[in-house]
């Protein structure tokens, strides 16, 4: 595994929790969304993460087992998909609201804000994490190219 | 005539004093002669291969390689900080290569073997980096045991590994190009 290798385990650390935050983003815009094109109110999204390497049943990491190597580094993190939460959200009774049901009962977003604020705390700080570590990997690549001098 | 073993396994007579200009160009004066050259660029390989080959060298260069995969393990243990069931991996190299140099004080078992012929169990294998899954422990709820705290103090721990490896095979060199260079 080399210093490369390193730096695009990072980048993908990073690019995962960009698109982490911008589901995040998504979700308090539509915090108060309770009319969505598919009917109903707005349910919040999140995003599945897996390791790069899928859990070993990828080629290089079996043939490496095989080879009797070892497991071999991974190779960061992917984003399988975005995924809707279809729990129902709050129901509230508020016969004045356009959504309202014949009831007068209207279903709010189930987004939590604190929920989404926790998330968009750890997004970020997880982002400045993989920033720190491809620095480091920057900087041992440069003092290696000093051995010589 | 001379017999000199210049420490290979061509032995070379050849006569001193037949190393002069003025000697005649026969076909045995001539081969002596290359024999003779040859034996001077394999006792210079040899010293080269002294140098660079050293110990040091080679301590410092699977310490640079540790570091360097160390590095890579790292970065992806950081990047799954949030995946659900990932476990984090570690590169175990400082005590394969205190076992080794002999420095722990372990119990050391030779394995016992009925005839001089079988194959030893590659005990005293160089050391070398060795990645490793940490598949026991847990950290959270989704069962992700990435410690970030632990992965970022071990990021700078192994930077700086890194930065005085690389700083000593410098000097290291340097010093071998002073003393050729005797400058």
């Amino acid at each position: 595994m080399s210093i490369f290798g390193g730096i695009d385990a990072s980048a993908s650390g990073m690019t995962a929790e960009r698109l982490r935050m911008d589901v995040i983003s998504n979700n308090i815009a539509n915090a108060n969304t309770t009319r969505t094109t598919g009917g109903g109110a707005y349910h919040r999204r999140y995003v599945v993460f897996e390791p790069r390497d899928a859990g070993g049943q990828s080629f290089s990491s079996t043939l490496s087992n095989e080879m009797g190597n070892g497991p071999q580094a991974g190779e960061g993190v992917r984003a399988v998909g975005i995924v809707a939460d279809n729990t129902s959200g709050p129901i509230v009774y508020d016969p004045g609201n356009p959504d309202a049901n014949a009831q007068g009962y209207v279903e709010r977003p189930n987004v939590n804000i604190v929920t989404e604020m926790v998330d968009m705390i750890t997004a970020s700080r997880a982002y400045e994490a993989n920033v720190t570590a491809v620095n480091a990997a920057k900087s041992m690549a440069m003092k290696a190219l000093d051995i010589g001098k | 005539m001379i017999k000199r073993n210049c420490g290979s396994d061509v032995e070379l007579e050849h006569n001193v004093l037949s190393m002069d200009a003025d000697l005649e160009d026969n076909d045995t004066t001539r081969t002596n002669r290359g024999l003779f050259i040859l034996n001077k660029a394999g006792a210079i390989q040899r010293m080269l291969e002294q140098m660079t080959n050293s110990p040091m060298m080679d301590y410092l260069g699977r310490g640079l390689h540790a570091a360097n995969l160390r590095q890579g393990v790292i970065s992806n243990n950081i990047a799954n900080v949030n995946t659900p069931n990932f476990k984090k991996s570690d590169v175990v190299f400082e005590s394969l290569l205190a076992k080794e140099m002999k420095l722990d004080n372990g119990d050391r078992l030779q394995l016992a073997r009925t005839d001089a012929r079988h194959l030893p169990d590659g005990a005293d294998r160089k050391a070398t980096g060795r990645i490793e899954r940490q598949d026991t422990t847990t950290m959270r709820v989704d069962n992700n045991n990435v410690d970030i705290d632990v992965e970022m103090a071990g990021l700078a721990k192994n930077q700086i590994y890194y930065n005085s490896m690389a700083k000593e095979l410098g000097s290291y060199i340097t010093r071998v190009k002073t003393t050729i260079t005797s400058k």
